[in-house]
């Protein structure tokens, strides 16, 4: 920047942020809707459910999509025990998003510490711990994931200790370019100068300039983490019943895909759309938070 | 006579790399009196930097960097310090302002609290009592409206405006010694001029040392009472700021001298330009380092390297031919 420019800066941001917040580019605020939908099935499911997800009604059963029992109206039908699919997606909601979310912020705040560290001291620490990450890179961790679940016995708190060791390589990775990148600036050199500790400075100066990069991150892992969870508990070592996850729901309507299409084919969709959602909501932080490229 | 504010014996300083080790700073000593600026002269990679660098310990965690010799900050020696030691010594004592003010603030946080934090860093003061410094300090350096703008980022302020900023972060603690390393390089001349008049008048008011680091005369003349030159890592000649000038002894400052511009230098009139470059910093030259572009070089240059010869009790020159050339130019 030459000092003419930065003369007229003020405009120029005054400008970008006009633009951030025109219509056109307004419409990616959209994507929070679906977003604020999904917590709020998450917290209040009642609301929302027209039936006791876990209520079996035998003479209900495989009732495909837009049909009536004795129990009621079944938007998205039943499955084999006459249990409305609708509800227990409703009810999976909870489970799925939160195992995901917490696994990140673990994986996370983990691969974030260690980034960060690698990439300020360099030097010795950081051969250690990028060994460390490449070596947990090469093995093939869903494997070991299914190992451990199988011999510790699934439980969601195994689950929330094992999906994050697939993540935090990634953060570390990330992390560990922009500490590098950032270590160099001037304002880095200054604060040392002015004495500030080297914990302060991680804290004050190094985390805030990297934290549009981990939030971007961050967002597009949740949607990996739900697939991995699904993964998990499609296989049965993940989630077990009678909690219920959207992962869960597809594992149990597999057998039946062939006659009742809808226990798969549903839940499936709205993993994959959420994921989607993710994906396109980490896409616009990158954009609007300039951090793109 | 009272103790020197700082003074700095026979500071060695090398980075050791892959490719073997770079002698940045070779044997350099030197005095500062309390209130007393100082001037750095020399081309890229003279050594000037490192020098200021090192006195504050002010390299990475892992770069490779070892620096010999004493750095006495009243009487004691920075450089067996402890890391805390250090860090009080930092901002508190020794204030440093850098090259480049557009990337020397964190782009993230509002400039008054880049000043309020540097304040809390060294007094327990509560956060309002160092916000109000704040304004204060960015009053003082000449921010205007300082009381709405402390609330602005960085971004939104001139390099000017933002050296300014620099400068009030660096005296925030009211240090005893401000090393301000290049401050007006990024700078035009307008800018310039009132950043050295700042830097002059801080100086004065809060009674601290300077020690100035430029590769421009001008910018040493307006600012400092004495000059140091510096030349492959080591201080070739020394002198008051008006002494040098009048009579330089070393060929180097000749040379230097001579590539000052001037407004009565008759149009077509070439400068003269040192031919050759800086001598490699990875192999020391047996001789005088500057012996292979030295218009004057005799044999013993190349063989000995010659010791600073004392001309008058402010002026010395490490240049064998320095007694019979006195002062010439």
């Amino acid at each position: 920047m030459t000092a003419s420019t930065s003369v007229e800066s003020p405009n120029d941001v005054q400008q970008a942020k006009d633009s951030m917040w025109s219509f056109r580019n307004k419409l990616w605020l959209l994507l929070i809707i679906p977003v604020v939908l999904l917590i709020l099935l998450a917290l209040v499911p009642d609301f929302f459910q027209n039936h006791d997800p876990q209520r079996q009604n035998l003479r209900g059963r495989l009732l495909p999509p837009w049909s009536t029992s004795t129990e009621g109206f079944h938007l998205l039908g039943t499955d084999s025990l006459g249990r409305d699919l609708y509800s227990q997606m409703v009810e999976g909601t909870r489970l799925t998003l939160v195992i995901a979310v917490i696994a990140t912020l673990i994986g996370g705040v983990f691969g974030v510490f260690v980034g960060l560290v690698s990439g300020y001291f360099g030097g010795r620490i950081d051969r250690f711990l990028g060994r460390l990450s490449e070596a947990q890179t090469a093995m093939p961790m869903f494997l070991v994931a299914i190992l451990l679940l199988s011999l510790l016995g699934p439980s969601v708190t195994i689950l929330l200790l094992v999906l994050p060791t697939l993540l935090w390589p990634i953060f570390a990775r990330v992390v560990r370019a922009e500490a590098m990148r950032l270590k160099e600036a001037l304002f880095i050199e200054a604060s040392i100068a002015v004495g500030c500790s080297t914990t302060t400075l991680l804290r004050t100066h190094m985390v805030p300039n990297i934290a549009p990069r981990i939030l971007v991150l961050a967002v597009i892992e949740v949607g990996h983490v739900m697939l991995a969870e699904a993964g998990l508990s499609f296989l049965g070592v993940g989630v077990q019943p009678p909690d219920v996850t959207w992962g869960l729901l597809i594992a149990a309507g597999r057998p039946l895909l062939a006659v009742s299409w809808w226990l798969t084919i549903l839940p499936g969709i709205l993993l994959a759309v959420t994921v989607l959602i993710f994906n396109l909501l980490s896409r616009q932080f990158e954009r609007v938070s300039g951090t793109a490229g | 006579m009272t103790s020197p504010l700082l003074e700095v014996k026979d500071l060695h300083t090398e980075f050791r790399t892959k490719d073997g080790r770079v002698r940045a700073v070779n044997s350099v000593s030197f005095k500062l009196e309390h209130g007393e600026a100082v001037g750095f002269v020399g081309e890229s990679g003279s050594g000037k930097s490192v020098t200021a660098l090192s006195i504050l310990r002010l390299f990475g965690p892992f770069t490779d960097a070892h620096i010999r010799g004493q750095v006495l900050y009243e009487g004691r020696d920075l450089l067996n310090l402890g890391a805390k030691e250090m860090r009080g010594i930092r901002g508190r004592e020794i204030g440093m302002v850098f090259q480049d003010p557009l990337t020397s603030l964190n782009p993230l946080m509002p400039v008054g609290q880049q000043v309020a934090e540097c304040i809390q860093l060294h007094e327990s003061v509560g956060k309002e009592v160092a916000n109000r410094r704040a304004v204060e300090l960015l009053e003082l350096v000449g921010i205007p409206d300082p009381k709405n703008r402390c609330e602005d980022l960085p971004h939104s302020f001139s390099g000017g405006m933002r050296q300014r900023i620099m400068i009030a972060i660096a005296v925030a603690s009211k240090p005893r010694l401000l090393i301000a390393d290049e401050p007006t390089t990024a700078l035009d001349v307008t800018v310039q001029a009132q950043i050295l008049l700042l830097l002059n008048d801080l100086q004065r008011e809060l009674g601290m040392a300077l020690i100035m680091i430029s590769h421009d005369f001008g910018v040493i003349a307006a600012t400092c009472d004495r000059v140091n030159v510096m030349y492959a890592g080591r201080i070739v000649e020394h002198a008051f700021t008006e002494e040098l000038f009048r009579s330089a002894n070393h060929p180097y400052t000749e040379g230097l001298l001579k590539l000052v511009p001037s407004l009565e230098q008759q149009k077509g009139e070439q400068l003269v330009p040192i031919t050759g470059q800086p001598p490699d910093a990875f192999e020391l030259l047996p001789g005088c380092s500057f012996a292979p572009r030295c218009p004057h070089v005799a044999q013993i240059c190349r063989e000995t390297q010659p010791q600073s010869n004392v001309l008058s009790p402010s002026h010395g020159s490490a240049c064998w031919l320095s007694a019979e050339r006195g002062g010439s130019v």
